[in-house]
């Protein structure tokens, strides 16, 4: 019994890498600011006072939260209203609420980024929050995922790793090189909500809903316009394909609950719900739901397994590969090297002292631009691309005089400035 | 003796995600059959018993019985209980009900007759997904939302708001402003598979509002 709580205790608590809960982070963050830029454009119908939902409405429709609750069976009532975070509720000024609204969005910018991320993630939960408690009447199964997903990001350690705070953090000397470790107890939680999601909701159709225990669910929401987008083959929604469909269905989210925590099997069940959404968004107009759900599935593998996958994907896009050579008698200063190293996860940079007076760069046999090779092929480094010559200016600075050759390398073991 | 095991996460956090995965467990699962609920003080329809009559009703009932029991307990000792605020206050409610039990079946949209004060009326098309450009339908599927919600009887509190809104939209001449705004919902009910599909929709009148005309001045001039 001891030995079988310590497994659990480890599984739920142990320590591994933060790159699973960084890209998620990364997918999380942005795909809620896109749906923040979605619901802009018609902003004032649903947020303001103009609206199809004012303060007024807005307190019939959603109440204040029950005091009355059951302890044990005994009734009781608090002499209070129960508050929610909803700091959007009671704002008549519709000025303030737009201005909040833009906070959000540069929240969730934050956060994508991975910068200043534990107050900008906790800005954004409190603000998607908020913005739901505003209007719950537009709220959609897409929705309560992003709600979700943006919580758990305000509690996890999510910058630690794929964000800008690692690597102004490395860059500044102040985080050591390697993966950062964290306790996974916050993406085991994010695997065990992705699982109760489906476990729920095939509870729901299959213990409940008559249209899918005799196979016919399908058939429906295919016939309803209003969800309609791209085409499907007329037999895809006749019979018999519909049991076929509606069965698979089922049997998708059967084993999401449970068959995906079984790691012989996990790849296979996840490529199946991936294959479910995939299709879900092809046909079915739900804005972002299966984009947003398909995120979650990362936290199925771990940071190590993911860099893994890294590693070996720049090993087989080898032939991309750049190496940028270092201007004659100059070096990688010590942070700024790990940190421009740590800008490539798939390692397509090859850094190595050079003879020439400034930065040279061959990809392909054939010399390149080195800022725009480096660039391109620096993942971490793509939202500076926007800003022109801000990566010319970022390598430049790393650089210093020394009297001997220097490199930087990635290896296994790690990173080395030389 | 082995060395003590270093700790990974302090007792509080365990404490939290214990709690955690328990409230929202709870909280998820479905709810028993509105027969067997007891709602607003009033006693369930159907009372839970086991049948001893036959071993098929034995077996049927105690399968029922366990079933709608367990999530009847869930509902009067969990769900009611003070838990609910912890998940409702936070934004950690959830609730996956998405095409089930049974996916909706039936097909909807909404318009509006908008009349003037000249006496004249205009016909005001609310976004119908299915008009739209691809794109359009992607951005704008929050109208389809509401009106999946507003749409119906329970949610009549939104319709003078929802009519408000359809006569500022349609208020363009200051002299001649909206006074009254009809709204109308229609449906198509998809038939199961092996009978005749309908292609027709129906037209229902479900609410006359009368604009408040000073607060659509006002909400005019603010905009």
């Amino acid at each position: 019994m001891r030995a079988w709580l310590r497994r659990v205790d480890r599984y739920w608590f142990g320590h591994g890498s933060a790159t699973s809960l960084g890209i998620f982070r990364i997918l999380i963050a942005s795909l809620c600011f896109i749906n923040l830029c979605m619901l802009l454009v018609d902003w004032e119908a649903w947020f303001g006072e103009r609206g199809f939902l004012p303060q007024s409405v807005l307190r019939k429709y959603q109440g204040t939260l029950d005091a009355n609750f059951n302890f044990f069976g005994a009734a009781v009532r608090l002499p209070f209203a129960v508050p929610r975070v909803a700091l959007l509720n009671g704002v008549m000024d519709d000025r303030l609420a737009l201005a909040f609204y833009f906070l959000v969005m540069l929240a969730a910018l934050l956060s994508a980024l991975g910068l200043w991320t534990r107050v900008s993630t906790i800005a954004m939960a409190v603000g998607i929050v908020s913005i739901h408690h505003r209007n719950p009447v537009v709220l959609h199964g897409g929705d309560s995922v992003l709600r979700q997903g943006v919580l758990y990001l305000a509690l996890a350690p999510c910058g630690k790793a794929c964000s800008f705070d690692r690597i102004i953090g490395l860059w500044k000397g102040k985080i050591a090189p390697g993966p950062a470790l964290v306790s996974l107890w916050s993406q085991r939680l994010i695997q065990y909500n992705l699982a109760l999601i489906y476990f729920t909701t095939f509870w729901h159709k299959f213990g409940f809903g008559g249209l899918w225990q005799n196979l016919t669910a399908t058939w429906y929401p295919a016939r309803l316009h209003e969800f309609d987008r791209f085409p499907v083959p007329q037999f895809v929604n006749e019979l018999p394909m519909v049991y076929v469909t509606t069965f698979v269905t089922l049997a998708v989210e059967f084993s999401m609950a449970t068959l995906v925590f079984y790691r012989p099997l996990r790849k296979w069940v996840l490529v199946a719900g991936l294959l479910l959404h995939g299709m879900i968004e092809y046909q079915m107009n739900i804005p972002l739901f299966s984009f947003l759900i398909c995120s979650f599935y990362i936290a199925f593998y771990g940071g190590e397994e993911v860099e893994g996958w890294a590693r070996r994907l720049g090993e087989r896009l080898g032939r991309w590969k750049a190496f940028v050579r270092l201007p004659f008698g100059m070096t990688f200063r010590t942070g700024p090297g790990l940190a421009v190293v740590a800008m490539d996860p798939l390692g397509l940079v090859s850094y190595s002292p050079g003879d020439a007076p400034g930065l040279a760069a061959e990809a392909r046999d054939k010399p390149v631009n080195p800022y725009r090779a480096s660039l391109s092929r620096s993942l971490g480094a793509w939202p500076l691309g926007g800003l022109p010559y801000l990566w010319r200016r970022l390598l430049n600075k790393s650089l210093q005089a020394v009297p001997g050759p220097a490199a930087v390398e990635q290896t296994d073991a790690g990173i080395s400035v030389q | 003796m082995e060395p003590a095991e270093k700790r990974n996460a302090p007792i509080w956090i365990k404490l939290f995600v214990a709690f955690h995965v328990f409230a929202i467990t709870a909280w998820t699962l479905p709810l028993a059959p509105k027969e067997y609920r007891s709602e607003g003080g009033k006693p369930p329809k159907t009372k839970l018993d086991i049948d001893t009559r036959s071993v098929p009703g034995f077996v049927e009932s105690a399968v029922e019985y366990g079933k709608y029991g367990f999530l009847l307990t869930n509902q009067k000792y969990i769900k009611d209980s003070p838990l609910q605020f912890y998940l409702l206050s936070t934004g950690f409610w959830q609730f996956w009900d998405m095409f089930s039990p049974n996916p909706a079946s039936i097909d909807q949209y909404a318009d509006a007759v908008v009349h003037f004060a000249d006496g004249s009326t205009r016909h005001y098309q609310y976004p119908r997904m299915f008009t739209l450009s691809l794109g359009q339908k992607y951005i704008k599927e929050r109208y389809r939302k509401f009106f999946e919600r507003a749409g119906t009887d329970d949610c009549a509190m939104l319709w003078p708001a929802f009519g408000q809104r359809i006569a500022l939209v349609c208020f363009d001449d200051p002299r001649n402003p909206p006074t009254k705004v009809d709204l109308h919902r229609h449906f198509m009910k998809v038939a199961p598979p092996g009978q005749k599909q309908n292609e027709a929709y129906s037209d229902e009148m479900y609410y006359a509002h009368t604009v408040d005309l000073a607060a659509l001045r006002q909400a005019k001039a603010g905009g």
